[in-house]
């Protein structure tokens, strides 16, 4: 109102229509009272909670929801977090087949077996990377498993690759923290005693990366994945000149070692095989991750994601390769606290200052990839739930995009779930690595059939070979799923093949629940919109003192110009009530009747209810309760009090046709003087 | 008054004969009802002569057009009814919980059903 001039010209200027001045108005009256521009903003200051300020530090401004866009991954990044997970199982996969073969068949391991089980995971590696092509240019928008298993094989087989998926990234988080923390403590064993903490730790900080966004995630882990691939190809490049030199020496074999030279192996040999065989499977898991994470790659995302896979698949099958050859030829045994990738390093790069340093840049790079593999699994975790969640088979929660556009809810499910693996198993890999893989190879299969029926249906240019492809794919995988399911079983595969159909159980009873309330809420939805409205409404407002709030809630109440206006007032200390209607009385505030309610039970909800009960008793009349509710500014200056208010509303709206109405009044927005309050002190204690 | 009351129909409303105690009872009454004629608060219908006997549920002063009224909700298991005091804004002794029994002309009011000005009797709260 003051920053009208005098000469009616509005001070904020702008081509501002204004009325025509009154003639006989003293100047500036005219305009006094004329239209004005909405004020900027609410008038009000709303401080953010704490929580918020602290989900800004650690976090970082809230995106803009248009700059989705701009979340998007460039090849370079998007190897970094979608590849670290196939490349770093590169670290422990050849880990794993010796340490399946070793204890049994001694040094043959290394001379006829390691070289060809790694030989025939590559054939798989090559094969499925051949189908997940086919798979990414079908399903350019939103791939993976889930989808394609989706659209072609339906929902429950989805459901069954989804979770099998999903279990499997909860295992990736969990064994590669664990691997990592491994690779750790193979250089310092003094850090062996704090594993568990440390891999939580780790856990922690990969959570909090991808709770920042997708792209930042991706700068901030993508130096790590870069600088393990340079020292793989370095000391595979190195190893494999010194072997042709002839300089590279067999590493020292531990006391305790069977060497044992069998013939030709039995039926129990071959299982042992296939067994290794199993065990080597780990290094293909994350080859799906591209596939199910094609949405985030900048456009054209099929073509990125194509080539990103090429890419990675190629980087993947020479390291893996590489590092077997090397194993085989140098006979590294792995032990609980030494890893066989460090034992290669340590023999490759040899002794010496430049050695050591060497030494310790290539394990400091393997923990950080082995660590940073979770990251994949954080990368598309979320992602797949979201879809499961859109398909009301998970809860809603997952598929709403938090602070920083992801998925924050899957990223903190994931983190939880694959802590509390990690503190059960200890953070010993050994022990994940039997339940790992086969969820993987389940999903593989699964999408691989669907792909192949999607040829079958659709006889697109090419369908033949895409049938071959996929429909090979699917074979080689499904073979690979029952062997590890079968060689591994006994080891802790059988916990995995009972929890997926338990969990798949459990989504499609979540489904039917949702369906349920969906159906409910949407019966009859267009006749109940327009059925004829009651045509009495009363409004009662609970009173407990002559306050502040309560002149809040009547002042609102008669707003709302009911028919029947109440003011209740539930009797839990019957003196009380006399005081209040005494006092009631005398304010002459007679036109709102105030109702003393009996509550011999001290239950305030029920003796409410029953009041209630009363109004809506003839069938025509809708009654609102509205409860004047404090509000606080602090949160502990809510702990002083109860929550009967909500309580109360739970209890009442159960009613139908009665609606419960919270006003609220905000403790802090008037400032109590000291006098006023010592006033109140004297009246209340020593009056 | 009771010696008004004209005789109802038969059903499971007692309709209060004063000039008759019930037989070998004499009059086991507090003050003027017969405590013997209560009749369950469920049962009653509008334009009856009924004894009902209850729990305060809750009262309220408000105006009836210019008078203030008290109005006092007794409910039973079966049931509620409103006794009304015109121009009373309160009757000693009837508070939220208290035990009564009241006796009067069952009229109606907004579709609810009222005692106008009963008789009433206050009971002790059972120990």
């Amino acid at each position: 109102m003051t920053l009208t001039q005098p000469g009616g010209s509005v001070a904020s200027g702008g081509p501002v229509a204004e009325p025509a001045p009154d003639p006989g108005a003293a100047p500036g009256t005219a305009t006094l009272d004329a239209p004005r521009p909405l004020p900027p903003g609410p008038g009000i200051d709303v401080p953010e909670t704490s929580g918020y300020r602290f989900k800004r530090r650690v976090l970082g401004p809230a995106l803009h929801t248009d700059q989705l866009e701009h979340e998007r991954l460039g090849k370079p990044t998007a190897l970094a977090v979608f590849a670290s997970d196939a490349l770093s199982s590169t670290a422990y996969a050849t880990e794993e087949i010796v340490r399946t073969l070793v204890p049994v068949i001694g040094v043959l391991a290394f001379s006829a077996y390691v070289v060809p089980i790694t030989g025939a995971l590559v054939a798989v590696l090559v094969i499925l990377m051949f189908s997940y092509r086919q798979t990414i240019k079908a399903y350019p928008s939103a791939g993976g498993a889930y989808i394609v298993t989706k659209d072609n094989l339906g929902l429950l087989p989805a459901q069954v690759a989804g979770v099998a998926l999903l279990t499997d990234y909860i295992l990736t988080v969990a064994v590669s923290t664990s691997a990592g923390v491994a690779a750790m403590y193979s250089a310092f064993p003094a850090m062996y005693p704090y594993r568990v903490p440390v891999a939580v730790g780790f856990i922690a900080v990969i959570a909090w990366g991808n709770l920042r966004g997708v792209k930042e995630s991706g700068r901030m882990f993508a130096v790590p994945t870069y600088m393990f691939l340079v020292s793989m190809f370095a000391l595979i490049g190195l190893g494999a000149f010194k072997m042709i030199a002839g300089t590279l020496h067999k590493a020292p074999l531990p006391a305790h070692h069977i060497d044992i030279a069998k013939g030709p192996l039995g039926a129990v040999g071959i299982f042992l095989v296939l067994r290794a065989f199993a065990s080597g499977g780990a290094a293909m898991t994350g080859v799906e991750a591209i596939s199910n994470g094609v949405p985030a790659f900048k456009k054209p995302e099929w073509k990125n994601a194509r080539s990103t896979l090429m890419v990675m698949g190629t980087c993947l099958g020479i390291m893996f390769i590489g590092i077997s050859v090397l194993a085989a030829k140098l006979h590294t045994v792995p032990s609980p606290k030494v890893t066989v990738i460090s034992q290669i390093a340590r023999a490759t790069l040899g002794g010496g200052g430049l050695g050591h340093a060497l030494f310790f840049f290539v394990q400091g790079a393997t923990m950080l990839i082995l660590v940073l593999a979770a990251n994949t699994s954080f990368a598309d975790f979320p992602r797949l739930a979201s879809f499961h969640a859109d398909d009301a088979f998970m809860p809603k929660q997952l598929t709403k995009r938090g602070h920083r556009l992801v998925f924050s809810n899957g990223i903190i499910a994931l983190a939880c779930t694959s802590a509390v693996l990690v503190v059960m198993f200890g953070a010993d890999v050994t022990h994940l690595i039997p339940l790992y893989a086969i969820g993987v190879f389940t999903s593989f299969t699964l999408s691989q059939a669907g792909m192949a029926k999607r040829h079958l249906r659709l006889k697109e240019p090419g369908w033949k070979t895409g049938i071959l492809i996929n429909g090979g794919g699917s074979l080689a995988t499904g073979v690979v799923t029952i062997v590890i399911g079968v060689t591994k079983f006994m080891h802790g595969a059988w916990f995995i093949i009972v929890l997926v159909p338990v969990l798949v159980a459990l989504l499609v009873r979540l489904n039917r629940q949702y369906e349920s309330e969906s159906v409910e809420l949407e019966h009859d939805a267009k006749n109940a919109m327009t059925a004829p409205v009651l045509r009495r409404h009363s409004v009662l407002v609970l009173v407990e003192n002559l306050d502040q709030s309560s002149a809040r809630a009547i002042q609102y109440a008669r707003a709302l110009l009911p028919d029947e206006l109440r003011a209740v007032h539930i009797a839990v200390d019957p003196d009380r009530a006399d005081k209040l209607a005494q006092e009631w009385e005398r304010l002459e505030l007679m036109r709102v009747p105030l109702d003393i309610v009996d509550c011999p039970d001290r239950r305030i909800d029920r003796a409410l209810l029953d009041a209630v009960a009363d109004d809506v008793a003839d069938g025509r009349t809708e009654v609102s309760v509205l409860i004047p509710r404090r509000e606080y500014t602090r949160f502990w200056h809510r702990l002083l009090h109860d929550h009967t208010a909500d309580q109360i509303a739970k209890t009442v709206s159960r009613l139908p046709h009665c609606n419960v109405t919270f006003v609220p009044y905000h403790l802090g927005s008037t400032t109590v003087s000291d006098d006023e309050r010592r006033a109140y002190h004297q009246a209340a204690h020593h009056g | 008054m009771a010696e008004d009351a004209p005789a109802g129909p038969a059903g499971p409303v007692r309709v209060i004969d004063a000039r008759r105690p019930p037989a070998g009872l004499g009059w086991p009454t507090s003050g003027i009802l017969d405590l013997a004629a209560t009749v369950p608060i469920g049962s009653i219908s509008w334009r009856q002569r009924v004894q009902v006997h209850g729990r305060v549920r809750s009262l309220r002063v408000r105006p009836w057009g210019e008078v203030l009224t008290l109005e006092v909700v007794l409910v039973d298991e079966t049931g509620g009814v409103t006794a009304v005091f015109p121009g009373r804004r309160r009757v000693p002794g009837i508070r939220p919980g208290t035990l009564l029994t009241v006796e009067g002309m069952v009229g109606a009011r907004g579709n609810r059903l009222t005692v106008l000005n009963p008789h009433y009797d206050l009971r002790p709260f059972p120990v």
